[in-house]
């Protein structure tokens, strides 16, 4: 009796090692082939939050005023390294407004690196400037410009009636680059001894996208290598995430929604003004969502409104730009990024490359997948990623590491962009890049 | 027996189910997309702007001196007298100021905030050279309760009203504007027969906030709205107290942050 139940005991516990072994062995195999190529790149001291709240952080990718001297910091007009730029114009469409972007030279031949931001930014953002300066105190020259998705951009160098299309941007991207390094090497013919682009967040998919572009180009602008710092890999999921965030603080009442936007304002001046306080950042999750998504769909109303100062609003909105602009902006507010692309992107799209295309066909046609045959080869380009960044899942890592392969780096936190004010990130940055001095 | 063999199977598929949730591999994360918001965040935190028009008109004109007047103006006193010159000559009328601080904070019930205050003025009055440098708070770690008359009132429960662009002065509300009335008409400099002496103290303190002018101004493409907002967030943040990093939300977290 005993005996049996013993042996039927065993029975059980065979067959379940062999079920599991069976299930098990392929999921083995699976992990390590994707996290065999995954290197991590340590940061010291990182106090990690959540992926929301450490995005926030990119706040303090700020211009070092370190460097400078004791008359610099007591007469900083044009002392320091933001004010130190040039701000030059290109002509890029017939009877546009130029196209303004912000140069700095070494005084010496150098590597001269265009930096692509990230969605809406403007070029004298704080961010991207932070992060030319990097390049720059490693030696580099440096070129910053607005985002495509930017009001200064479009209407300088857009040939769509309305950007978010990743094919036609990159067009357009790459169109204004070649005319900016032209010009640039016009001015300065010895002193530009390679270009190298680097983009981040959107403006490091539009990297990877531009490097394929810059593969199949004849007339090629010459990058020497690449890098593509947390690009998203389905950039309209990503901005329909931003959406979310933005729809967070529906249960919340309009007293409680206006004293959390409030606090997490304050709290991210204290963050510019002070730094981290006991080494966070004094801001809620939720918070943090509706900040973010606050600063992303306020630049994504002033695209909207620089399509209507341009008329090109393809009949989506009633209200006419003129001097005063409430009423506009009442029909801008409620667009999401997801209504803005199925009318706007789609409609200009559809205008300009002549025929219709579903949200599908956007979304699929503008996913890094549609080039990851050519991110597998191209050998001069790099990644920069962290494990925790809201705008990729698991999945998206397992991809990177799959295509990149040894070009991949990636921090363990720091969600989007938050870990790049580090010190190991700023070294990163320039090392992966393949300078060629 | 079937029974038997049916709990065998069960507990196979169990545990083969254990075992495979450890696996890696995680699903595609689906995003559906938000078509329409059901809030409009822009009009939760933003002024009524019934007079736009004539606000616009007077900003345009504010901006216009502050670009072809008032830039190159700082742009050559900044010159003459330097960053900390500025700082410390601006430091001094604050602490000039300290009759509204106290006025306005005992007007919003804050007996600490008028005792702070009252410290931090006399500390700076006398070892601080009449305010040049502020030991209170170096020293003595006594942060400054700058409170206004606008501020009191909208603790009394007073609303904003409205957007309101003054000339030079620039972004207000109709509450915060007559709040002005009464910090101009309180203010030490007002009263010293020195000819010039409030357009001095203006263009200094204006000269320390030039820079974040710009930085607002430039990247922005409707820069009446932008100023609008930022300044409005700003002002109910120094409402709320919520500029001060030893605010209590900000010290006693309990664990929030």
């Amino acid at each position: 009796m005993y005996n049996y139940r013993y042996r039927s005991l065993f029975q059980c516990f065979m067959l379940a090692l062999l079920t599991a072994f069976i299930f098990l062995t392929p999921s083995l195999a699976c992990f390590a082939k994707d996290h065999a190529t995954v290197q991590i790149i340590k940061v010291k001291g990182y106090n990690t939050q959540d992926e929301v709240r450490d995005s926030i952080r990119f706040a303090l990718c700020r211009v070092s005023k370190s460097n400078l001297s004791f008359w610099g910091r007591e007469y900083p007009i044009n002392a320091g390294f933001y004010n130190k730029g040039d701000i030059c114009s290109v002509s890029v469409v017939e009877d546009r407004p130029k196209l303004l972007y912000k140069l700095w030279m070494q005084e010496k031949s150098a590597p001269l690196v265009i930096v692509l931001p990230g969605i809406g930014s403007h070029f004298q953002g704080m961010g991207l400037n932070a992060i030319a300066q990097v390049y720059y105190d490693a030696g580099c020259s440096v070129v910053i410009i607005s985002s495509a998705m930017n009001w200064e951009f479009y209407m300088a160098a857009s040939r769509s009636k309305a950007p978010g299309y990743i094919p036609t941007d990159v067009e357009d991207i790459y169109n204004a680059l070649s005319k900016i390094v032209a010009e640039i090497k016009k001015d300065n013919v010895d002193k530009i001894k390679s270009v190298h682009l680097v983009g981040y967040s959107l403006g490091g998919l539009h990297t990877l996208f531009l490097a394929e572009r810059e593969a199949r180009s004849k007339k090629k602008i010459g990058f020497k290598s690449y890098l593509s710092i947390h690009p998203p890999v389905d950039p309209y999921s990503s901005m329909f995430i931003m959406d979310k965030f933005f729809e967070r603080g529906t249960g919340w009442s309009e007293k409680e929604m206006r004293l959390k936007i409030e606090r997490s304002v304050a709290g991210y001046l204290q963050l510019v003004d002070d730094g981290l306080s006991d080494d966070k950042v004094k801001i809620l999750k939720d918070e943090g969502e509706v900040l973010i998504a606050y600063a992303y769909r306020s630049s994504l109303r002033e695209l909207l409104l620089s399509i209507c100062k341009v008329g090109n609003d393809m009949g989506f909105i009633k209200e006419k730009y003129g001097f005063t602009k409430g009423a506009l902006y009442k029909e801008l507010n409620p667009y999401s990024f997801a209504k803005y692309a199925d009318s706007f992107v789609k409609k200009a799209a559809a205008m300009r490359l002549g025929n219709d295309l579903s949200m599908k066909d956007m979304a699929s046609n503008s996913n890094l997948h549609t080039i990851s045959e050519f991110l597998k080869t191209a050998d001069n380009i790099s990644l920069i990623h962290s494990l925790d960044d809201f705008l990729i899942n698991k999945k998206d890592v397992i991809w990177f590491s799959r295509v990149f392969g040894e070009r991949a780096y990636f921090f363990r936190n720091g969600g989007h962009l938050g870990e790049l004010y580090t010190a190991e990130a700023k070294v990163s940055i320039v090392k992966h890049l393949d300078l060629k001095f | 027996m079937k029974i038997r063999f049916t709990l065998l199977i069960f507990i196979s598929l169990l545990f083969a189910s254990f075992f495979c949730l450890q696996a890696p591999v995680s699903g595609a994360q689906v995003v559906k997309p938000v078509k329409e918001l059901k809030r409009d965040l822009f009009s939760v935190i933003s002024l009524p702007d019934p007079i736009e028009g004539y606000n616009r008109v007077i900003f345009e004109f504010n901006d216009f001196l502050m670009v072809w007047f008032f830039d190159p103006l700082m742009t050559g006193y900044s010159f003459i007298v330097p960053k900390s010159g500025r700082k410390h000559i601006d430091m001094s009328i604050v602490n000039l100021e300290y009759f509204i601080h106290l006025v306005a904070c005992l007007m919003q019930g804050e007996f600490k905030g008028a005792l702070i205050e009252t410290e931090r003025f006399f500390i700076n009055l006398t070892l601080g050279v009449g305010g040049i440098f502020d030991v209170a708070k170096s020293w003595f770690g006594l942060q400054p309760h700058t409170e206004d008359f606008g501020q009191a009132f909208a603790k009394w429960g007073i609303g904003p009203g409205f957007y309101f662009v003054l000339p030079i002065a620039g972004p207000s509300t109709f509450r915060d504007a007559i709040g002005m009335i009464f910090f101009v008409a309180c203010h030490p400099i007002t009263w010293i027969p020195v000819p010039g002496l409030g357009t001095f103290v203006f263009v200094n303190r204006m000269s320390l906030r030039v820079e974040q002018y710009m930085s607002i101004r430039d990247p922005a493409l409707d820069k009446y709205e932008s100023m609008k907002d930022m300044w409005y967030l700003n002002r109910k943040i120094e409402i709320e107290n919520l500029d001060r990093s030893d605010h209590p939300y900000f010290t006693d977290d309990k664990g929030r942050f």
